[in-house]
């Protein structure tokens, strides 16, 4: 291994001579994909610690670096607005009479997968799916990186789905995945306004919508608003919308729950490390 | 660069495929291969906007694998300019790529700048 400043950069550019002489021409990314990939860094970066933005991203290693930041700062969002959400059913005893059932529902599913979109200012969006199954959660980004989490054997696994390395989560550690006790999470949140505001089609089927206002979650300070909509017959919601309207739309954090599936058979292997993978410990997978 | 391409598929046909041997994709690392292709592509960026002869030259000896003498004749110059012409390539490459260079290079390159 070189070690001069010289030498790396000899090093650099006979990598760079061999990939040219042995690869294939790529195209890369789209500009508008990159352009908005870097826009959502450096929003993420500017509400959580700086991090230099500029020529540098190029660089791989420090952009998947911040790719994964992102990915830790989503699920954390995301895990607090399905918490969020949830409680708000588990525990609103003042819903309307039509809501009571849904409410009732919802406290006997047995498990959940849906797809969570977040929608940062206009026209960035990240996609995950979500599954909840007892005291099992999986959050995945498809084909890049997954957490798995056990909050009964208080486990939980960063999965790199390219490199096949799972590292682990201290499940205390704060900032980290910040994964709350669900129960205790649903009984600190209290909306105080839900109502049935009409109804509407979803993949072609009608549903009652239902909005809460008032809503606490993340820095919106009692000014989110949720929207619920549920499907009258199996009475239970198809699709939910966390917003807060207060926020110019350009710097709006938008969450959005479809494809909710309730009582599906999940597998058990999306809740584990799959076999082929190696386990590493956060400090060996922080050493290079 | 198009002389580059051309000698590539002439020489593809005087060897023919097999005798370079099958390149397995699958068993490289897709991070390796990724940083591999964005090298590879600024590479071919930055060859794109030096000095033509000192692109010509460095594609030539370091890519195409010809001695000084045979990249002097192709280029009708001496083999001491050919020399210098390689060097003043890899040196304004190395400026151009200490982007992706680890952070100790990229901040000696900085400090070394006016």
């Amino acid at each position: 291994m070189n070690n001069t400043p010289d030498e790396q950069l000899d090093d650099l550019l006979a990598r760079a001579t061999g990939a040219l002489r042995d690869g294939q021409p790529s195209d890369g990314p789209p500009p508008e994909l990159m352009a908005s990939t870097i826009e959502r860094m450096r929003l993420v970066d500017s509400q959580s610690t700086t991090i230099p933005v500029g020529p540098d991203l190029v660089r791989l290693a420090e952009r998947r670096k911040l790719m994964f930041r992102i990915a830790r700062y989503s699920s954390a969002i995301a895990v607090a607005i399905v918490v969020a959400v949830f409680s708000w059913l588990f525990f609103n005893d003042q819903g309307t009479p039509a809501f009571a059932s849904v409410i009732e529902n919802v406290k006997k599913a047995e498990s959940i997968m849906l797809t969570n979109k977040q929608t940062i200012g206009i026209g960035r969006t990240l996609e995950m799916k979500m599954y909840f199954e007892g005291k099992k959660m999986r959050l995945e980004f498809p084909g890049v990186m997954a957490y798995v989490a056990d909050f009964e054997a208080k486990t939980a696994y960063e999965l790199d789905l390219t490199k096949k390395v799972a590292r682990t989560i201290p499940f205390d550690a704060a900032g980290v995945m910040q994964m709350p006790n669900p129960v205790e999470q649903f009984r600190k949140v209290k909306p105080d306004d839900a109502r049935l505001i009409g109804e509407e089609e979803i993949d072609g089927r009608k549903s009652q919508l239902f909005q809460v206002d008032k809503v606490d979650f993340l820095d919106a300070k009692g000014q989110g608003q949720m929207k619920i909509w549920v499907d009258p017959k199996t009475e239970l919601p198809v699709k939910l919308l966390v917003d807060n309207p207060n926020v110019d739309r350009s710097k709006r954090t938008t969450l959005t729950f479809t494809d909710i599936e309730w009582n599906k058979e999940l597998d058990d292997s999306l809740f584990q490390v799959p076999a082929d993978f190696t386990i590493k410990t956060a400090q060996q997978a922080t050493q290079p | 660069l198009e002389q580059l391409r051309v000698r590539i598929r002439e020489r593809g046909r005087q060897t023919g495929l097999e005798s370079e041997g099958p390149v397995d994709l699958a068993s490289r690392d897709p991070l390796e291969l990724a940083q591999a292709n964005e090298l590879a592509e600024r590479m071919r960026t930055t060859l794109s906007e030096i000095d033509p002869r000192q692109s010509q030259v460095f594609c030539l000896t370091q890519l195409e694998g010809l001695s000084y003498d045979e990249v002097a004749a192709e280029l009708g110059l001496t083999v001491n300019h050919v020399g210098v012409l390689l060097n003043r390539a890899r040196t304004t490459l190395k400026e151009r790529l200490a982007a992706f260079a680890p952070s100790q290079a990229r901040e000696n390159k900085r400090e070394v700048q006016p």
